[in-house]
């Protein structure tokens, strides 16, 4: 047998090596001719004759290179054809069975296609840089949370490191943007801020023009423009005399001095789409002052010298981290990490996916259960042909490598239909895109989509041909053909399908208990108690660029403004203009509280916060449940006063009562001299109240001490960054043209973006989760549907092969209740151990799970007892048919039968 | 009916006589386990010689026969130079090789015993 085996792999290496053989075969042979000659001329032949006895003793040269050649490979692909021709006309005899067959593999094929073009649009895809694999991701971390770097701390690693060819900082700002010289019509637009570094780690060249210089991220040199390819199509129709054209962005004046392609993916900037302009990096003129150093998380990448691994780069980094820690006070405690760029892209898609490709394998591996099932009671029927063949010489291996050759068939058939449903399929999903992924834009079949699909289907047909063909070719010849292959089937056969059985119900349970979780944490995603109302409420983005609203005053002149031009709308209950609403926000704010003196800048507390105006809480439905809410008397020239949220009660005036108490907002001018965000100000606010705790670092967090104060109190603050939220009295979908108007109306160079009703927004956070769990629920149905089949077929299977003894017992006065009770037992026992079985398979892949849950275990007793007894009950469904047929059988006739 | 295709394609000797399966194979092997490495040439003359001429060997046919035997990895082959100088390649029994001329000589002279037992009865 290794014998053989190794000459099959000689053979398959022979139909690659073809060319040299030949040439090697042709030298062989000449040189055996010319060995046949020397030895008949030396017994006395002439050169003519001694040649030609050579020749005819030889017996025909091409004759012996072809019977070679066919040695070599050629016999194989003969004896494929041919059993592929055998298999190909069994097909064409059973029209049903292959149809049945070849649509359950299409399905089973299809889907895995599919969800494998999604994980490698997302996740094997190389970037499509230059330099993909040498480009990283930069990371600050602390304690182990990650976050992006600061742009000080970023420029020491540029200039201190050995590992890096580049290292760039930069980030994205949603500006307002114009075509037009004099700023109306602006629209607003995620714009990036980026060094030339950026583009060059990337390997982006201009299109037409240049890209930005170095001193061009000077304030002063910085009125800049990049247009991406995209946006030079849509803005001036690709005309070529774009450069030196001028772009209004926040109402100055910007000159276009390049156009690149249009290659550089949303999701570095965690946006959906590509940014469609740059400016140099200068978020603001500051950026790169020590003051500066604690405003982390912008993006940052770099570009490996080549040869550089991750982990020596890392260890170069680190050392200057380390140092920095030792510098600067804010920066201890953090250290800095890297990620493969390709990492980024993925993002927290990840363990969906492979959730939804292990769940997708798991509907595969059911179904080619069934499909051995399938084959197996079709091989029983053609026993006969079998035991024929057998008669005649065959070996085993010839029927099993016959019968492997028509399930190869099925397979390949499968493949190729599944490739067309998986295409199909991703293009309706590229297009829908209804998990709003960045990712999606790239889906397309590629050779890694071809050969997963051709692997999948060659692995079906081993998985699902493999032990049929061997227990079909166990015939004995002499019985099966005496008793004409009506004979019952070997005990063999029937363990085997009770096999296949319970590992159906196995892996559909591990299906549905994955599917049960899945749906019940977006359940309670979705359903959590935010902490605000959401329905009749809009929300929007409002920019005020400093050009045009240069001073806190104006800032809050516009606010009021809009507040009561928005208030007039029919329709409107009130507004609020405000930087936060639940249920997330990142700004965070150092702080001291007033009594408590702080030595070390390490230990600054530091809380979620937000200016808002005096109606937030009100429009927003967050209930006052200590003091009192914002009021319209709380002026620019009164006590200022914020209200904290329960969290950051419990937090920090424990046991206290904290109205009254008086917090300086910044970290304490005694130890840094200008903060982060309150620069060299500091404004000391008196708490007025406590708002009840409503979720401010996303959904699935815990809640985080917030405070909240008024923008037109804390003018270091008032920035032209804010959000507006609208309380309705009709939907507030019909609203969205009306209230952008107003705003309009009270300047038109401002223009009011993202205008939705908060259901919407909230359901976009949740999308990735509602589309996993809908598709993860399809295939726990898809997989559970498949197992009733089989057990279906196995009990009817059991049914038909027993209807004499049943016959027997019930001539013999057994009640057709005990009948019914005899056949359903059978199903409930196999459901019972695939059940047990199942709950294995979920116990070990419970801890895979667990990152992907929110307020359920991986474990949860109910979820596991729920899909248990659906599953037990529908299996028990399953044998009612042919259980009650089996009850309805006539003694007289079943016993007549043999 | 498909039947084995390593057996189909071993029709070896070219013979006034009927030979089985398989003769040539068990024939190259042992010519190589007498002599030792040898060429084409000279196993097809061997065979000639020890058979003195009762089988009318096509001297070609030994070639896909030596393929056979190698894919088989009974064989090996190495390219050598011939006794008279020529550029040749040389085959040569391996351990596996070894073993199976060993198992067919026995169950050939078992067949050959029973064949002659029968028709001198």
């Amino acid at each position: 047998m290794t014998g053989r085996l190794r000459a099959l792999a000689n053979r398959i290496a022979a139909i690659f090596g073809r060319r040299d053989r030949d040439a090697d075969l042709d030298e062989e042979l000449r040189a055996h001719i010319e060995m046949a000659v020397e030895e008949n001329r030396q017994r006395g032949m002439s050169e003519e004759a001694a040649r030609r006895t050579a020749l005819r003793s030889f017996g025909g040269v091409t004759q012996t290179r072809e019977r070679f050649r066919e040695q070599e490979g050629l016999l194989w692909f003969e004896n494929f054809r041919r059993e592929t021709a055998y298999a190909l006309r069994q097909m064409r005899r059973s029209p049903g069975f292959t149809a049945v067959v070849i649509v359950t593999l299409a399905l089973g094929i299809g889907a895995n296609a599919a969800v494998f073009s999604v994980l490698n649009a997302v996740m094997l895809k190389p970037l499509a840089f230059r330099n993909a694999d040498r480009l990283v991701q930069v990371l600050s971390s602390k304690n182990g949370t990650r976050m992006g770097p600061s742009p000080p701390d970023m420029r020491d690693f540029a200039a201190q490191n050995h590992t890096f060819m580049k290292l760039a900082v930069y980030d994205q700002w949603r500006k307002n943007v114009s075509t037009l010289p004099s700023g109306s019509d602006a629209e607003e637009v995620a714009v990036g801020l980026a060094p030339p570094d950026f583009f060059q780690s990337l390997g982006v060249e201009p299109i037409l023009g240049r890209l930005f210089t170095a001193d061009e991220g000077v304030e002063g040199h910085n009125h800049v423009a990049l247009i991406t390819d995209l946006f030079w199509q849509s803005h001036y129709q690709r005309d070529p005399r774009v450069l030196g054209r001028t772009i209004t962005i926040n109402d100055e004046p910007y000159t276009i001095v390049g156009v690149i392609p249009a290659t550089i993916p949303g999701w570095l900037h965690s946006l959906q789409r590509q940014l469609p302009v740059f400016e140099p990096f200068l978020p603001y003129p500051g950026i790169w002052d020590e003051q500066s150093r604690d405003g982390r998380n912008y993006g940052a990448i770099g570009l490996l010298k080549p040869g550089v691994s991750l982990h020596e780069a890392q260890a170069d980094l680190a050392r200057i981290a380390g140092n920095l820690a030792a510098s600067y006070p804010v920066d201890r405690g953090f250290t800095v990490a890297l990620e493969p760029l390709a990492s980024m892209r993925s993002g927290d898609l990840k363990p969906l996916l492979m959730l939804l490709m292990g769940a997708v394998a798991l509907v595969l591996l059911i179904a080619c259960a069934n499909l051995a099932a399938l084959l197996l009671a079709r091989n029983t029927a053609r026993k006969r042909e079998f035991a024929m063949r057998r008669a005649l010489g065959a070996s085993r291996s010839a029927l099993v490598r016959q019968v492997l050759a028509e399930t190869l068939v099925f397979s390949l058939a499968g493949s190729a239909f599944g490739l067309a449903i998986a295409g199909t399929a991703t293009r309706t999903l590229s297009l829908a895109d209804p998990a709003r992924l960045p990712q999606l834009a790239d889906l397309t079949l590629d050779w890694r989509v071809l050969a997963f699909t051709l692997l999948a289907g060659i692995g079906t047909c081993l998985l699902f041909g493999i032990a049929p063909a061997w227990l079909s070719s166990r015939v004995d010849a002499a019985s099966a053909l005496k008793d004409g292959g009506r004979s019952s089937s070997a005990p063999g056969r029937h363990r085997f399908r009770r096999a296949l059985v319970t590992a159906q119900i196995a892996l559909s349970l591990m299906l549905l208990v994955a599917a049960g979780l899945l749906l019940q944490t977006l359940h309670r995603l979705q359903n959590q108690d935010l902490g605000l109302r959401i329905d009749h409420l809009a929300r929007g983005h409002l920019y005020l660029p400093p050009a045009q609203y240069p001073t806190p005053q104006s800032i809050t002149g516009f606010c009021d403004r809009v507040t009561e031009r928005l208030r007039t709308e029919p329709g409107v209950q009130d507004v609020s203009v405000t930087t936060i609403y639940p249920p997330s926000d990142s700004w965070r704010m150092n702080f001291s509280i007033v009594g408590h003196a702080l030595t070390r800048l390490e230990d600054v507390p530091s809380t979620i916060f937000g200016v808002v105006d005096a109606n937030y809480l009100g429009v927003a439905g967050i209930p006052v449940v200590e003091g009192r809410d914002f009021a319209d008397s709380d002026r620019e020239q009164t006590v200022p006063v914020a209200v904290v949220n329960q969290t950051f009660v419990r937090r920090y005036f424990p046991g206290e009562d904290p109205i009254g108490r008086r917090i300086e907002l910044g970290a304490p001018a005694s130890l840094v001299a200008r903060d982060v965000w309150m620069g060299d100000q500091r404004v000391t606010v008196t708490v007025a109240g406590v708002m009840r705790d409503n979720l401010d670092q996303g959904l699935a967090q815990p809640v985080a001490p917030q405070l909240i104060a008024l923008y037109r109190q804390v003018p270091a603050v008032n920035f032209g960054f804010k959000e507006v939220l609208v309380r309705t009295e009709v939907a507030p979908d019909a609203l969205v043209r009306a209230l952008q108007k107003q705003v309009q109306s009270v300047d038109p160079r401002i223009p009011l973006a993202e205008v939705e009703p908060m259901s919407t927004y909230l359901g976009n956070m949740t999308a990735v989760q509602r589309f996993t769990g809908v598709i993860l629920a399809g295939f726990a149905a898809l997989g559970l549907g498949l197992a009733v089949m089989g057990i279906y077929g196995v009990i009817a299977y059991l049914v038909a092969e027993r209807t004499r003894e049943i016959g027997i017992r019930l001539a013999l006065g057994a009640s057709r209740r005990a009948v019914l009770w005899l056949v359903s037992q059978e199903g409930i026992r196999l459901a019972l151990a695939g059940a047990a079985m199942g709950m294995i398979g979920v116990v070990l892949g419970g801890r895979s799970m667990a990152s992907l849950l929110y307020r359920v275990s991986a474990f949860d007793a109910l979820t596991l007892t729920a899909c248990s007894l659906t599953l037990i009950v529908i299996a028990w469904l399953a044998c009612v048919l042919p259980a009650r047929r089996a009850a309805k059988i006539d003694p007289m006739q079943a016993l007549r039968q043999e | 009916m498909p039947d084995e295709p390593q057996e189909s394609a071993s029709a070896a000797i070219d013979t006034g006589t009927q030979v089985l399966q398989g003769t040539l194979d068990l024939m190259v092997l042992k010519t190589l386990e007498t002599m030792g490495p040898q060429h084409g040439y000279g196993i097809a003359r061997r065979i000639e010689q020890i058979s003195e001429n009762a089988l009318r060997l096509n001297q070609g046919t030994i070639y896909p026969a030596l393929l056979r035997l190698r894919q088989r990895g009974w064989i090996r082959a190495e390219w050598g130079t011939s006794e008279n100088g020529r550029r040749a390649r040389f085959y040569e029994l391996t351990r596996a090789g070894k073993a199976q001329v060993e198992k067919e000589t026995e169950s050939w002279a078992r067949v050959a015993a029973t064949m002659a037992r029968f028709l001198t009865t």
